[in-house]
C-alpha cells in the first residue's frame, strides 16, 4: 500500500508541477479574454462589447492620449455582450482594471442596444454575465493568473504551450494592449449572408426584446466612475448598414436616451455610424482586421478634434 | 460528479483513504463508507433525485425477499408488482413526455382538440442502468438463480456502488454481491492496474471524445451548409467520439472500482475492430448487449425457434434497446436500423464466425477482415448518424447530404491534430486489443512502463479537452 501510494503521490506531485510550469506559457494566444485577467491596471481604458474589443486598437489612440495630457498607456477592456453587458458585474471588473490614483485617464465607452438590454430568460434570474469570464473573478491583475485558468481554460494546460509557439494555431490574438484581434478572410457575401442571419435569429426574439432600467442605472455608475478617473467618451461602434437599421428598429429610443445620459454627465456622444460605408465587416458588427485600423485611425483623429484647441 | 472533474480527483482519494484505512478490516463499515460517498457522489448532480433512487431500492429489496418467501401464482404477481414498479419509475421520469407529445401530435393531426400537458420534469442521470440492474436481481431472485439480498445496507451499495452508478456497467447480482460480502484486502496488482485502467479512460474521453467532439458538434449544427466530405468525416469521427467517450466511462468505472477491490464486467471489448455487425454487438455495450439476451431476448424464444422468430426477436429487442437509449425516435430507428444490418447474416447463418479478436494469432489479418472491418465501421457510424441527429428530419437531411457534390467534396476546417490523435488511439488500441485494456503493461520493464504512463499523461495536459462535458450515456 505505502509503495502504491507513494508512487502516485509521485506522479500526481510531477504532473502538478508540470501543469503549473505550462501556465507560464500562457499568452494572448490563450484564448480571448485571458490577457484581460493577467496585464497591469491601466489609467486609461477602452470599456464596451466585442465590437468595441476588436474594433478599437489603443495603438492607434497612444499618441492623441499622450499629447492631450492623458495617462497611458490606453488599453482595451471590452469583451463581450454576453460577459460585459453594462452592469454591476462589468461596473466592478473596471473598478479592479482602472488604475487607483489615475486622475487624467481617458475613457472610450461603446454602447449598443444589446449592452443596455435584455431577453429575459424565464428560467433563470440571474444576468446574462453570470456565465461569462468577469463574474466570479477575484483576481484580475495577475499573471499567471490560475483562479481563470481553473475555472475558465478548458483545455490541459500544455496546449498553452503548444498554442503559444505556433504548434497549434489559433486564429485570434488577444494584444497586450487588449485589442482582439481575429484573421478570418470572409468575403463580402459570406459577410453579408452572416450579418442576415445574425440579423434574423435577433429578429425572433425582438417581441422579448427590451432596455433595461437596471442597465441604464449602471450606465450612469459606470460614468460616474470614469469620470472620477479623467475624461469619458460615449460613442457608439459602427456596425454594417442592415445591422444598424435593425437595431435602429428593435429600439428607436436607444441614441435618446444614451443622448441624454450623455447630456446629464456633461460628456460627449459620438454615433458612428456615418462611416460604415468604409468599413468591412466579418459578421455586420465585427470589424474586419483591415476595418479596425481605419475605424481606430478615424476615432483617434475625432478625439483630437474634440480635445485639441 | 463527472469522473473528468475536479471534484473527482479530490472526492476519489477522500473515499479511498477512508475506505482502505479508517474502516480496514470491516467490511461493514466499508460498504457504508461506499454508500455515503456513492450518494454524494449522485447527489452532487441533482440532490433530490436520490430519493427517487432509494424509491426503487426500496421495493426491489422488498420484492426480493417476499418473492423468495412464497411460492405459486404469489411469486409471479410479486415479480411483477415490482418489476411494473420500477419500470413505473422509468416511464414517468424518460418515457410520459415523449408519449405525451406524441398522443399531442396525433390529436392534432387528426384534429382532435385535446392535448395533455407534459410533464416539467429532467431524467435522473443513470435511471436506465439502474433501472436494469434492479430488474435483472428480481428476475434472477424469481427463478432462483439468485438468493434474495437480506442486509439493505448490502443491497443499497449493490445498486448505488458509485463506480458504475450512473452509466453502467449494468452488474448482475450474481457478480457484484458478494463482493460486497467478501472481506476486502488490498491487492496492489489490481489497485496499480486500475490507476492504469483510470488514466486509459481519461485519456480516452478528454483526449479523444471530446476532441472529436469539437469537430462533430460543429458539423453536425451546420449540416446544411458542409460538404460531402465534412458530413463522412464527422460521422465517422462521431463513431469514434461516442466509443471513446462510453468507453472511456467504462474504464474509468472499471479501474475505480478495482482501486477499492472489486471487479466489475468488461463494457467493451475493442468493438471497433469487429469484422461483422454480429460481432460488433458482441463487443459494443456487452453489459447492456447480455442483459437484453438473458432478460428480453431468450423469454422470447431466442433463436430456438424457426427463422422467422429469430428475426421477429432480433428486431424486438434492437427496438426496445433503441427506446432504451432515449426517448426519441431518432434511437428506435437507430435500434431498428441495426437488427436490419444484423439480418442477412441470421439468415445466411454467418453471425457467430467470430469470437477471437481479429489477428489474435499474432499474424497480420487477411484482407476480407480488414475490409469486413471497415464495412462494419461504417455501418456502425451511418446508423449513428440517426442516434446523434435530434430528429428524423434532420438525419435524413444528414444521409442525403452525405451523397450531395452541391457544396463541395473534400472535408473543411479539418483539425490536423486530431485525426493524428485518432490514429494514434487507434494503433494503441491494435497493439493491446488482446489484453482486458491496452494500458494494461504490467509485464513491460518499469522503465517502459514508465515511459509510457508518462506519454499518457503528456498527451493528456497537450490535448485534454476540459469543457466539463458530460458523459454521452449519462442521459440515459
Amino acid at each position: 500500500m505505502s509503495t502504491f501510494l507513494l508512487k502516485i503521490g509521485l506522479y500526481l506531485t510531477l504532473l502538478g508541477v508540470v501543469h503549473l510550469g505550462f501556465a507560464y506559457f500562457s499568452d494572448g494566444k490563450t484564448d480571448d479574454f485571458y490577457l484581460r485577467f493577467t496585464t497591469k491596471q491601466a489609467p486609461s481604458l477602452v470599456v464596451g462589447t466585442s465590437r468595441c474589443a476588436q474594433g478599437i486598437n489603443p495603438d492607434s489612440l497612444q499618441d492623441i492620449c499622450r499629447t492631450s495630457g492623458h495617462a497611458t498607456p490606453l488599453y482595451n477592456y471590452a469583451f463581450t455582450s454576453m460577459s460585459s453587458p453594462i452592469g454591476e458585474t462589468y461596473y466592478k471588473a473596471i473598478q479592479a482594471k482602472i488604475s487607483p490614483d489615475s486622475k487624467n485617464g481617458l475613457f472610450i465607452l461603446g454602447v449598443e442596444p444589446y449592452a443596455l438590454g435584455e431577453v429575459p430568460n424565464p428560467t433563470s434570474d440571474e444576468p446574462r454575465e453570470s456565465i461569462g469570464q468577469l463574474y466570479d473573478a477575484h483576481f484580475f491583475n495577475t499573471y499567471p493568473n490560475f483562479e481563470y485558468l481553473l475555472k475558465h481554460y478548458n483545455y490541459g494546460w500544455g496546449r498553452m504551450m503548444l498554442t503559444s509557439t505556433g504548434l497549434i494555431r489559433n486564429n485570434n490574438t488577444l494584444h497586450e494592449n487588449g485589442w482582439l484581434q481575429i484573421d478570418i478572410a470572409v468575403d463580402s457575401i459570406t459577410a453579408h449572408k452572416r450579418a442576415l442571419d445574425i440579423i434574423q435569429q435577433r429578429r425572433d426574439d425582438i417581441g422579448k426584446f427590451r432596455l433595461s432600467d437596471d442597465r441604464i442605472f449602471w450606465l450612469n455608475k459606470t460614468i460616474e466612475l470614469l469620470k472620477q478617473h479623467g475624461d469619458v467618451y460615449l460613442i457608439r461602434v459602427p456596425i454594417c448598414k442592415e445591422y444598424y437599421d435593425f437595431e435602429n428598429e428593435l429600439v428607436p429610443e436607444f441614441d435618446t436616451i444614451v443622448r441624454s445620459a450623455a447630456l446629464n454627465h456633461q460628456i460627449t456622444y459620438r454615433d458612428f455610424n456615418d462611416m460604415s460605408h468604409l468599413l468591412t465587416f466579418k459578421d455586420g458588427h465585427h470589424m474586419q482586421v483591415s476595418a479596425t485600423a481605419i475605424f481606430s485611425g478615424h476615432l483617434s483623429q475625432w478625439l483630437k478634434q474634440e480635445m485639441l484647441p | 460528479m463527472l469522473f473528468n472533474s475536479l471534484e473527482f480527483a479530490i472526492f476519489l482519494p477522500i473515499v479511498f483513504f477512508l475506505f482502505w484505512f479508517a474502516a480496514k478490516g470491516r467490511t461493514r463499515l466499508q460498504n457504508l463508507i461506499l454508500l455515503v460517498s456513492s450518494c454524494i457522489f449522485y447527489m452532487f448532480l441533482i440532490p433530490e433525485y436520490i430519493l427517487v433512487l432509494f424509491l426503487a431500492i426500496i421495493v426491489d429489496y422488498v420484492a426480493g425477499i417476499w418473492i423468495e418467501r412464497v411460492s405459486g401464482p404469489r411469486r409471479k404477481l410479486l415479480l411483477w408488482l415490482s418489476v411494473v414498479t420500477t419500470c413505473l419509475i422509468l416511464f414517468v421520469f424518460k418515457y410520459y413526455n415523449f408519449f405525451i407529445v406524441n398522443y399531442n401530435n396525433l390529436a392534432s393531426l387528426i384534429g382532435w382538440n385535446y392535448s395533455l400537458e407534459t410533464l416539467k420534469i429532467l431524467l435522473p442521470i443513470g435511471l436506465s442502468f439502474h433501472t436494469f440492474q434492479s430488474l435483472s436481481y428480481v428476475i434472477d431472485v424469481y427463478r432462483n438463480e439468485q438468493k434474495a439480498e437480506k442486509d439493505f445496507l448490502t443491497y443499497s451499495v449493490y445498486v448505488m456502488f458509485f463506480p458504475q452508478l450512473v452509466a453502467g456497467p449494468i452488474e448482475r447480482a450474481a457478480s457484484l454481491l458478494p463482493q460486497f460480502h467478501a472481506p476486502k484486502n488490498f491487492n496492489l496488482t489490481m489497485a496499480t492496474d486500475g490507476v492504469r485502467q483510470i488514466l486509459w479512460g481519461l485519456f480516452t474521453k478528454c483526449v479523444i471524445a471530446d476532441s472529436c467532439a469539437l469537430y462533430v458538434n460543429a458539423a453536425f449544427q451546420n449540416q446544411n451548409n458542409e460538404t460531402m466530405g465534412s458530413l463522412w468525416l464527422s460521422a465517422c469521427l462521431f463513431s469514434i467520439q461516442i466509443y471513446g467517450d462510453f468507453a472511456g466511462y467504462s474504464n474509468m468505472a472499471l479501474g475505480t472500482a478495482k482501486l477499492f477491490g472489486f471487479k466489475l464486467m468488461k463494457n467493451f471489448d475493442y468493438p471497433l475492430f469487429s469484422r461483422d455487425i454480429a460481432e460488433f454487438w458482441r463487443r459494443w455495450h456487452i453489459s447492456l448487449t447480455t442483459w437484453f439476451r438473458d432478460y428480453v431476448y431468450k423469454p422470447l424464444g431466442g433463436n430456438k425457434g424457426s427463422l422467422a422468430k429469430t428475426l421477429r426477436n432480433t428486431m424486438i429487442v434492437f427496438l426496445i434497446s433503441g427506446f432504451w437509449h432515449g426517448a426519441n425516435w431518432t434511437y428506435v430507428a437507430w435500434g431498428a436500423i441495426h437488427a436490419v444490418f444484423l439480418m442477412p447474416l441470421l439468415i445466411m447463418k454467418k453471425n457467430r464466425r467470430y469470437f477471437d479478436i481479429v489477428g489474435s494469432d499474432g499474424r497480420i489479418p487477411p484482407l476480407r477482415e480488414i475490409l469486413g472491418m471497415a464495412f462494419t465501421f461504417i455501418q456502425v457510424a451511418f446508423a449513428l448518424i440517426i442516434f446523434r441527429s435530434t430528429d428524423i428530419t434532420r438525419a435524413f437531411s444528414y444521409i442525403s447530404g452525405l451523397f450531395s457534390f452541391s457544396k463541395g467534396v473534400l472535408p473543411q476546417n479539418v483539425d490536423i491534430t486530431v485525426l493524428i490523435l485518432v490514429i494514434i488511439f487507434f494503433a494503441i488500441e491494435w497493439f493491446g486489443r488482446k489484453k482486458e485494456h491496452p494500458l494494461d503493461i504490467a509485464e513491460l520493464a518499469p522503465v517502459q512502463r514508465r515511459l509510457i504512463y508518462t506519454g499518457v499523461i503528456l498527451m493528456l495536459c497537450l490535448f485534454g479537452v476540459y469543457n466539463k462535458s458530460e458523459f454521452i450515456y449519462f442521459q440515459f
